[in-house]
């Protein structure tokens, strides 16, 4: 695909111009390219993070469903849901605040908040909740903290999926348009200065050998 | 020992013993489909219970049900055969299950549970057999009208003053801890008017019931970090650990330390059969804490078990809460069998829940 070349005086200046342009467009898709690889590397820690945070989350909720069902067999089904459903709920909340990370890029920061409660008292009746119901809350609880950890992951790696694609979109028009743009535009001015120098060229010819003439006349 | 007044339990107990399931049939259940549980347990005395329930489908909780109903029956049997005191034991502890229904429904209304799924959890025993309890729950839309349902029992004196010390508000907590402690209370008053052999026996056994879930309750309260002031107001009332004890308990930081000083307290020294059942949380005070809770949970069956041995030669009250507590095994272990089932567990984990007699 030939690159349409810019509307420009074919003059030795515009020529320089173009050329301190290509090279200044060079230089910027260089930096954006650094930029883009530090945002893949970038990604990649978040994705391994995330993946770790995801596989420790499942270990989390497979521990809390275990100790779910084995506090079913001791109880009973009804017995245990009515024991689950009738405790306190936690009062929670996630904070949400932004920090500066790679390239100065604003990440989402989430925290899971528990509102603690003034007198610390059981949530379940002690003598009847089995240990298992008990084990199931706090692995849950701590399950909604790799949930929240995720989360603000998850919007993380998508805003650097967003730079990423904006970058390779900027990468790609200044190495795919405008620098063979700039390199048609420098083609073009540089085959018309040619030809004017060439023509320049026949014309001082033409000019010599007319001079010639005349001085063979003359003497 | 007058062997008159259990001329007619005794052969009950020994009926309803004969009764209870083999453990080794019990263990071949587990990892078992649920049909194959029903199929197995309409072999057993439960066959009645579970036949009368067939209007629903066979499910877990339907098989649930048929087991807490057989228990209920069996009790309900023991009153009818008993006389004097033993009686007046039995329906002490027919209050205890009542208390623990009344905490059911309590629970079923705050959780706006299904009226049948409520009911299926019922041990119909009491005051309140299935259609009161259907009653109460269908007629009341909050809990505090099943409160004024109570009003009229023992319990609602109960219930009343918890509210009173609340400031009016429902607590659920604090009223099952008010019931529960009335329960025992009642327990501690019946025994009281016991003599001889059966007073021992009884203070023994349904003594260490509500002394190892005060020691569970120091247990799991140390274990959350929860101030002790509140871990006292859920003691229950004690029947051989005095509350000095409970309360130096309560100091210790650790099992090891927890299980000297109770092993150390005079009252604890003198009886040979709860000195035995701490030095074995002494010795396993480095396993988990449902490992030491397992222990106390069959610390009752193992004194009953070790009164019956010792006290063989006499008629006594012992059989009567061997058998309680193996029935109550049983419908425990199977409820284990019939949830393990329905939850796909394999057969390895179910058998490692199931409490087996032949570990004593």
């Amino acid at each position: 695909m030939s690159a349409e070349k810019m509307e420009v005086h074919p003059t030795r200046q515009e020529l320089l111009r173009l050329k301190r342009r290509k090279s200044l467009a060079e230089g910027i898709a260089d930096i954006l390219q650094k930029d883009l690889e530090t945002l893949i590397i970038t990604l990649i820690e978040f994705r391994k993070k995330a993946h770790m945070f995801r596989d420790q989350l499942f270990e989390k909720m497979d521990h809390a469903y275990s100790s779910f069902f084995e506090a079913e067999m001791i109880t009973g089904s009804i017995a245990t849901k009515e024991l689950a459903l009738s405790a306190p709920t936690i009062e929670s909340s996630v904070e949400t605040s932004t920090t500066r990370g790679v390239l100065g890029l604003p990440f989402s920061v989430f925290k899971f908040v528990k509102k603690e409660t003034i007198v610390a008292k059981p949530r379940f009746d002690i003598s009847e909740t089995p240990l298992q119901l008990e084990e199931t809350a706090s692995k849950i609880e701590e399950a909604l903290n790799f949930i929240v950890k995720i989360a603000e992951l998850t919007a993380t790696i998508r805003e650097i999926l967003e730079l990423i694609s904006i970058k390779r979109r900027q990468i790609n028009r200044i190495r795919f348009k405008i620098i063979p743009q700039l390199d048609a535009t420098i083609k073009y001015v540089e085959l018309i200065l040619e030809e004017i120098e060439r023509q320049d060229a026949i014309r001082v010819r033409v000019l010599q050998r007319k001079r010639k003439e005349r001085s063979v006349k003359t003497v | 020992m007058k062997p008159l007044k259990y001329k007619e339990i005794m052969p009950r107990v020994a009926i309803e013993k004969l009764k209870l399931i083999d453990t080794e049939d019990l263990v071949n259940l587990a990892g078992k489909n649920l049909e194959a549980i029903r199929c197995a347990l309409l072999e057993t005395s439960y066959r009645e219970d579970i036949l009368n329930l067939s209007n629903q489908e066979p499910n877990s909780n339907s098989l649930e049900e048929a087991l807490l109903e057989n228990y209920a029956q069996t009790l309900k049997n023991l009153v009818k055969f008993s006389v004097g005191n033993s009686k007046n034991l039995l329906l002490t502890i027919i209050g205890k299950i009542e208390t623990s229904n009344i905490k059911t429904i309590l629970k079923a209304k705050k959780t706006k549970m299904n009226i049948d799924e409520a009911i299926s959890n019922i041990i119909p025993v009491g005051f309140l057999n299935k259609d009161r309890v259907r009653d109460i729950l269908s007629t009341s839309a909050t809990i505090e009208d099943v409160i004024e349902f109570l009003y009229d029992t023992e319990y609602g004196i109960i219930i009343e003053k918890a509210l009173a010390e609340n400031r009016g508000i429902i607590d659920l907590l604090s009223l099952e801890l008010a019931l529960d402690q009335f329960a025992y209370q009642k327990i501690h008053k019946t025994i009281k008017k016991l003599k001889g052999l059966d007073k021992l026996i009884t203070k023994n056994v349904l003594g260490i019931e509500a002394d190892a879930k005060n020691i569970k309750v120091i247990l799991r309260g140390k274990a959350k970090k929860i101030p002790k002031d509140q871990i006292k107001r859920h003691f229950l009332p004690s029947f051989l650990i005095s509350e000095q004890t409970l309360s130096n308990a309560l100091e210790t930081a650790d099992v090891k330390t927890l299980a000297e000083c109770l092993i150390r307290a005079k009252e604890i020294a003198e009886n040979p059969f709860y000195l035995k059942i701490f030095i074995e949380i002494l010795e396993q005070h480095n396993s988990p804490i449902s490992q030491i809770e397992n222990i106390l949970e069959k610390a009752s069956l193992r004194i009953s078990k070790m009164m019956q041995k010792k006290y063989l030669k006499y008629y006594n009250l012992s059989y009567v809460l061997v058998l309680l507590n193996l029935k109550w095994l049983e419908i425990r272990n199977l409820r284990c069998l019939i949830v393990g089932s329905k939850r796909k567990i394999t057969s390895t984990k179910v058998k490692r829940l199931l409490i087996l007699e032949k570990n004593y």
